[in-house]
């Protein structure tokens, strides 16, 4: 998972020459000034990693947070002789809510590192055994005299003397979590100075000398082609340097190209103006007659007949057929684009042998590769820098974009900067794909489940993988909840292929699960004439871990996920009667190793609109190092999972995305978005987690709950929309 | 050949009138801080002051601007001293990704010129921009406590 860390820091000071210059690696270096660059091997993409990375330097290294600064670092790989490519130092992007995890050991292993080098040559400098200094806000103090040296001074010394020797860089300890004194406290965002003025450089910012503006008329037809071009209007507005058709990529699989014609010039706004001059006829291709509507029947087709087993425990028919009660119920979820703030955007530099890139980033490992993959350039010829990034949400996992700007760059043998438009965006995504979930669960007479079949159907395109279990990854995967606390338990997959593409979004399984899972829950509850928090914490049963052989895993704590529960419930008064169309739902998650528990509050007019007035959410992220992220990530995750749950989804038809822009593909406004949201930390476990997608699950199935008590209709497809109206 | 002010420099374009104000700011003007998002007034991303009143710069064409008061986020301080909206948006810390958020800023400063001291509603009515991280529930905290500080003086 990480290559060479933590030994690749030491092996790179070693190997930076004579002495210490300040440079320790890649990663952290000392200035002339006293202060303290964090080299970040993780973008900022809105998820507070540019904040608590330098919290984990300044916490270990002893140095005050404030004069730790944060660079993006450059990407470092390394050629193994077999031709293959790996991080040299450590992994570079984020993802899976689990970029804070990763770096936890890693960077404060480093800042270890550097605090015992620094010691050494303190030690000298103040003729005092290493054992009597302390490092503390950017100096080394010698707690006998008194005297004190700063980092940039010790740096400055010992840079005229070789690298000290450190036999094993495992032996130096890490700093005792009882004496944190900055991990666990709530800081401001690094940089929010720069976003409040507007300085803030995100890739769309970015610029290189000569540079030429393109857009592309990608495809709408998934799977479409150009069948003939007419740009005679286009070449005559002034700016435009060339137009270039862009084929179809020979090579299968990622990164999924649009045919399309790309239209370059010296300004943005001249070639965006040709673009809509150009007169194109479009090819459907194999998604010719593909619609969402038309994918739904025939999931539901596939879901009579018998799928494949993703998971069987027990005996379900039989179980079911000696049950008290039954209880059925479908729920479906639509298709949903990621609608990044900041649009898909990439400058490329084709030098010949090698190529330059900047761009705003969320995994530079997946830019590497699907730049080499289009230029055939060895992964060490390509140079990304990578900027500040407005959002990705599983979007920037993938480099589609990065790869366009390339060929295009290299083409034309030009930096060409590539801005794609948010009609672009939302035409050309890679979607959450469409599933449809039928479960049955069988009740037994005390009320308790002793059956759970539940039948997932998903539609996506996958055309690199034919593994079953593969192409359910970002549905369902087979340690579903709430396998191993019912006794029978499976659940039957179907996939379809169709050409829309599809890849994770923001919490791409949970996201799906919470909201299929735990709506039948608060169903099953109310069948069983429980409440409906009663019948989790009895579901859940004692405090135990269960395994959990998927992303988060290997194990799971029913007692943590119950204790999140408790704590959203009490918070948030659950029990206490509800006015007259007004409504109070529960639901809880487990995503990626934290727990969740929401409890949504709403009120619904006499016409039938919906207002949330409340959400009070509890969660279990294991050790938190900023408080302040915590929170903030929760409130957004909170705000997305009712955005999403309230109005917004992608229709197909005829192999092409109907959503165009935000007029109507609704994001939620200022207007719509909860007054209150109260965030209950737990700290229940040693771990650190992300917090950048725990909220979001939760979120559907507590607003539907809460929907139904206001209204008594149960909302088993997503969005609600006008549903409570008809 | 238009003129105008932007952040109160005297500026003149003889460019495509149909350009929006937007892409001038961005590429002519190199003020990047005014975002583009949606170009169909739909974001708010791009929101700069026009004679003082809100605008989304992506509808604004160039033919309009004659005459025109510009300020973009990069004029909106009075030199080092940051806008009470400005100083707000820090102190609860409202941004995440952040690129939304000079536009919001815009927006804000907008508001609290013709009401000091606005309410829930108000904020409702007024604020119409897209915050796709979802940071509406500090974004709201940062607008009553920015009408705070401007109050405070």
């Amino acid at each position: 998972m990480i290559a060479e860390t933590p030994l690749g820091y030491a092996r790179s000071l070693k190997n930076s020459g004579n002495g210490f210059l300040g440079d320790i690696g890649p990663y952290l270096r000392i200035e002339p000034d006293n202060t303290v660059i964090l080299g970040a091997p993780a973008p900022e993409i809105g998820t507070g990693m540019h904040t608590s990375l330098p919290m984990l330097i300044a916490e270990e290294i002893g140095a005050d947070f404030d004069t730790v600064a944060v660079r993006q670092m450059p990407i470092k790989l390394k050629r193994a002789p077999d031709g293959r490519y790996s991080w040299a130092y450590g992994v570079q992007g984020g993802g899976g809510s689990f970029t804070l995890r990763r770096n936890w050991s890693p960077v404060r292993r480093l800042a270890a590192v550097t605090r015992t080098v620094l010691m050494k040559a303190a030690s000298e400098a103040l003729d005092a055994p290493v054992t009597q200094l302390r490092a503390e806000n950017n100096f080394v103090i010698d707690e006998a005299s008194g005297r004190r040296i700063s980092f940039s001074d010790i740096a400055a010394l010992a840079s005229a003397s070789p690298f000290p020797e450190i036999a094993d860089e495992d032996d130096i300890p890490l700093k005792e979590p009882s004496g944190f004194t900055l991990i666990g406290q709530w800081r401001r965002s690094k940089g929010v100075e720069d976003v409040v003025t507007g300085r803030a450089v995100f890739g769309i910012d970015a610029e290189m000398p000569g540079m030429l503006h393109a857009v592309i008329a990608r495809c709408p037809y998934f799977d479409g082609d150009v069948l003939s071009v007419d740009d005679s209007e286009a070449r005559e507005v002034a700016g435009v340097k060339h137009i270039v058709k862009l084929d179809k990529p020979a090579h299968p699989g990622q990164p999924y190209l649009a045919a399309g014609v790309a239209v370059v010039a010296t300004k943005f706004w001249a070639a965006e103006k040709a673009r809509r001059l150009l007169n194109i006829e479009w090819s459907k291709g194999r998604g010719a007659g593909e619609s969402s509507e038309q994918i739904m029947a025939v999931l539901e087709e596939r879901q009579q007949q018998p799928g494949f087993n993703l998971v069987k425990d027990g005996d379900g028919a039989e179980a079911l057929a000696r049950a008290t009660a039954i209880h059925e119920a479908v729920y479906e979820l639509p298709i949903l684009t990621h609608a990044t703030m900041e649009p898909m955007n990439c400058i490329a530099h084709w030098k010949g042998e090698s190529i330059v890139l900047k761009a705003p980033c969320h995994n530079a490992g997946s830019v590497v590769g699907a730049v080499a993959r289009v230029t055939g350039l060895d992964m060490d010829a390509i140079h990304l820098e990578s900027t500040r990034t407005g959002g990705s949400f599983g979007r920037r996992l993938y480099a589609d974009w990065a790869a366009e700007a390339a060929i295009l760059s290299k083409q034309l043998n030009a930096p060409v900067k590539l801005v794609w438009t948010r009609e672009d965006d939302m035409a050309s995504d890679i979607y959450r794909p469409p599933s449809r979930h039928r479960l049955r669960a069988g009740l037994d007479s005390d009320g308790a489940i002793s059956a759970w079949s539940h039948s997932a159907a998903v539609a996506t395109r996958d055309e690199e993988s034919v593994d079953q279990v593969d192409r359910m990854q970002n549905t369902i995967w087979a340690d579903n909840f709430p396998r191993r606390l019912v006794e029978h338990f499976e659940i039957d997959a179907h996939h379809e292929t169709w050409m829309t593409l599809n890849g994770p979004w923001r919490a791409p399984m949970p996201a799906q699960q919470a909201f299929v899972v735990e709506s039948f829950i608060n169903e099953l509850a109310e069948k069983t004439g429980a409440d409906p928090l009663e019948f989790r914490l009895k579901l859940l049963g004692e405090p135990r871990d269960l395994p959990y052989e998927h992303w988060g895993g290997p194990t799971y704590n029913t007692g943590r996920w119950a204790g999140v529960l408790k704590k959203a419930a009490a918070a948030a008064g659950w029990g206490r009667k509800v006015k007259r169309r007004h409504g109070r739902g529960i639901a809880g998650y487990f995503t990626f190793g934290s727990y969740c528990a929401l409890v949504v509050d709403v009120e619904v007019s006499k016409n039938r609109d919906i207002r949330v007035t409340r959400v009070v959410a509890a969660a279990d992220a294991g050790r938190v190092v900023n408080p302040n992220g915590f929170r903030a990530q929760l409130e957004g995750g909170i705000m997305d999972g009712l955005s999403t749950a309230l109005r917004l989804k992608i229709d197909i038809e005829d192999g092409r995305a109907v959503q165009s822009n935000f007029h109507n593909y609704q994001v939620m406004r200022i207007a719509d978005a909860p007054p209150v949201i109260e965030t209950h930390m737990i700290e229940g476990g040693d771990n650190v987690h992300g917090t950048g997608e725990i909220g979001l699950p939760p979120v559907a199935p507590a607003l539907c709950a809460a929907l139904y008590q206001a209204t008594g209709k149960r909302i088993r497809k997503l969005p609600v929309g006008d549903q409570l109206k008809a | 050949m238009v003129q105008f002010k932007v952040n109160g420099n005297e500026m003149r374009y003889d460019g495509d009138p149909d350009m929006p104000l937007l892409w001038y700011l961005r590429e002519d003007a190199g003020l990047k801080g005014t975002k583009f998002g949606c170009g169909i007034a739909q974001c708010g991303a791009c929101t700069v002051h026009f004679n003082g009143k809100a605008v989304r710069s992506c509808v604004v064409p160039m033919a309009v601007v004659d005459g025109a008061e510009i300020t973009t986020i990069e004029g909106l301080a009075a030199g080092d001293d940051l806008d009470p909206v400005q100083k707000a948006w820090i102190e609860i810390d409202a941004p995440q990704c952040g690129y939304c958020q000079t536009g919001q800023i815009m927006a804000t400063a907008a508001l609290l010129a013709s009401n000091p001291d606005p309410n829930d509603k108000d904020i409702d009515r007024a604020l119409t921009n897209i915050c796709r991280c979802g940071a509406y529930y500090r974004i709201r905290k940062a607008i009553h406590r920015a009408a705070e500080i401007k109050r405070e003086g």
